[in-house]
């Protein structure tokens, strides 16, 4: 088995000011345990699926063999030139597309100099891979449901698990997306909601304690009433890189709180 | 501070002006590195005239407010002298990868956000020149303006549209639309407003032929239904029924995933006064199965071929 770590992370130009805000450093502190582990786990590829890039017209995999330079994110562009360079396994995208077209999911790679990798993903190999391991990235599919999202990733566990390099899969999202809609102070920031706030609490105790049935239901209860990110297709993308196709083992939460009144959260699993 | 440039600033045309990247593709412009055989030829030639009216109007700006920027606290508005680089669609990596350059008009910019915010909406000022402009935006503007001679105006999709109800949704781009009037007439531009959407949205789930994106016999509505609304929303905006309009709006958006639910048109035509004479259509046609419609409004004065540009003006 190669799949040796996977995690559900959140990132956001927040995180760029801790000091600001107590629940900032605590995200970023879930993220440096998370770093951690995958260093101590000898971890050597980051597959990293995130519902900042989008694909609309079949799967996408990122395979840029020059994938560098400066990010301002759309919203906070004040406060937030992200420099990035990453280190793409070309090979690992070219086969995870490969797998991907003949499990009926057209696909295509994408090595294209300037593209727009999305700023939660490059903050999160900011954070979790200081080291510059090689890594690739999966689009979200917009049109792809949880069932399908859930297909394509047991399709490519099965790519992933057979190869001799220790990967680490990392699903990025949040969970709500209910952001303040005005200016606020950081120090200020909360995650919005009482709905929210409950299905936080509801999707902890689920995942902490391997009650699928309830997260599940969690899930489905509160999709659109709470703004969930992407309807948290990356529950299923996690769940489809278990070696059964379904989770086998209460998560470790290490942190939830807020990212301008969205729901962040890190988790292993 | 805002220097008056003449007596009193107008917008001279609106367009709803579509941004599928396949057109600029198609088009095959030294910006863009991916090369085509062509294709969409009925959008392209209806861009044709609006680029003609626009040399025919010589404006002083256009503005456009485009959905691939959307923002989560307020409206946003470019506002830095210059924005150059080369933007790669995310989405359409594979046609787009486009080396723009930009002057923007930054104290009509920041005056449209002033105004947002003596009109209580939240609205924020994008200064760094660093920022990557969204392909939205340049597909639009490209379409309008291949020679980039004039200077522009970006503006972010708020998504209240989509984090609120249609009615607090719209509302707020109305109100958006009514600032950037008061911009316009405050600091004296010809302005030419540019709503990037298509009408309706839904569209295939594949690429119907991968090796030549450009292969315009697979090209069609993605549905007869949403075919029928754009039919239905273009006829209305030709005759100037703009209440009609209105009404139906949410549930055009609803059926047809219309993406002007993103609010350019909203803005752009409250802006324009919502007005009641009909809008020219240049042209209609499909790209991956979504619908689009070029279309024009001239205010009365500014009808083609009757204009005069008028004195004090820069």
């Amino acid at each position: 088995m190669t799949v040796v770590a996977r995690a559900l992370v959140s990132t956001a130009p927040q995180l760029l000011q801790p000091e600001l805000n107590p629940a900032y450093q605590r995200l970023i502190n879930g993220l440096r345990v998370v770093e951690a582990d995958f260093k101590q786990r000898g971890v050597e590829r980051i597959v990293y699926w995130s519902t900042g890039w989008i694909s609309v017209l079949g799967q996408m995999f990122q395979s840029g063999g020059d994938l560098s330079g400066i990010h301002v994110d759309e919203n906070w562009h004040d406060s937030s030139d992200l420099p990035f360079e990453f280190n793409i396994d070309q090979k690992l995208a070219a086969d995870l597309c490969a797998v991907a077209e003949s499990a009926g999911f057209p696909g295509k790679c994408v090595d294209y100099r300037d593209f727009s990798v999305d700023t939660a993903t490059i903050l999160a190999d900011r954070f979790l891979n200081p080291s510059k391991i090689p890594v690739t990235m999966v689009a979200c599919n917009v049109y792809c449901d949880s069932e399908k999202t859930k297909s394509l990733a047991g399709e490519l566990f099965k790519v992933l698990d057979a190869r001799k390099e220790k990967i680490a899969i990392v699903a990025v999202s949040l969970l709500s997306t209910s952001y303040h809609t005005s200016t606020i102070n950081l120090s200020d920031d909360a995650i919005r909601g009482d709905a929210e706030n409950a299905f936080v609490a509801d999707f902890i105790r689920a995942v902490s304690t391997g009650d699928w049935k309830g997260l599940g239901e969690t899930v489905a209860r509160d999709a659109t009433k709470i703004r969930t990110d992407m309807g948290l297709k990356a529950v299923s993308w996690l769940e489809g890189t278990m070696p059964a196709g379904k989770f086998d083992q209460p998560w470790h939460v290490l942190v939830t709180g807020p990212l301008y009144g969205a729901s962040g959260i890190v988790a292993q699993l | 501070m805002t220097k008056i440039r003449s007596a009193k600033g107008e917008i001279v045309a609106g367009f709803l002006a579509p941004h599928p990247p396949h057109l600029v593709y198609a088009e095959n412009p030294a910006q863009n590195e991916p090369r085509s055989r062509g294709g969409w030829e009925s959008l392209r030639w209806a861009y044709e005239n609006c680029r003609k009216s626009i040399k025919e109007l010589k404006p002083d700006v256009i503005l456009v407010h485009s959905l691939h920027w959307q923002t989560v606290v307020g409206h946003h508005v470019t506002a830095t002298p210059r924005l150059e680089g080369r933007s790669v669609d995310p989405i359409f990596p594979h046609l787009f990868r486009y080396a723009y350059g930009m002057d923007v008009d930054v104290e009509l910019a920041e005056t449209i956000v002033d105004e947002c915010k003596s009109a209580g909406l939240e609205s924020k000022p994008m200064r760094n020149p660093k920022f990557r402009v969204d392909y939205g935006t340049i597909v639009s503007l490209h379409m309008l303006n291949p020679d980039w001679d004039i200077p522009v105006v970006g503006i972010s999709a708020n998504n209240s549209p989509y984090f609120y109800d249609d009615k607090i949704g719209q509302d707020e781009m109305s109100r958006l639309g009514q600032a950037t009037a008061k911009a316009i007439a405050k600091t004296g531009r010809r302005a030419v407003l540019a709503a990037s959407n298509t009408l309706s949205h839904l569209h295939f789930p594949e690429e119907p032929n991968p090796q030549l994106p450009e292969d315009m016999s697979l090209e069609h509505i993605q549905s007869q239904g949403q075919y029928e609304w754009d039919v239905k929303i273009i006829n209305l905006l030709r005759a100037g029924k703009i209440d009609e309009f209105f009404d139906v709006m949410p549930q055009f958006c609803r059926e047809a995933f219309a993406e002007i639910k993103a609010g350019g048109l909203t803005w752009m035509l409250e802006a324009m006064g919502r007005p009641r004479y009909g809008a020219q259509l240049h042209g209609y046609g499909t790209v991956i199965g979504t619908g689009n419609a070029v279309m024009e409004w001239r205010p009365e004065g500014n009808q083609a071929s009757s204009h005069q540009v008028s004195g004090g003006q820069k």
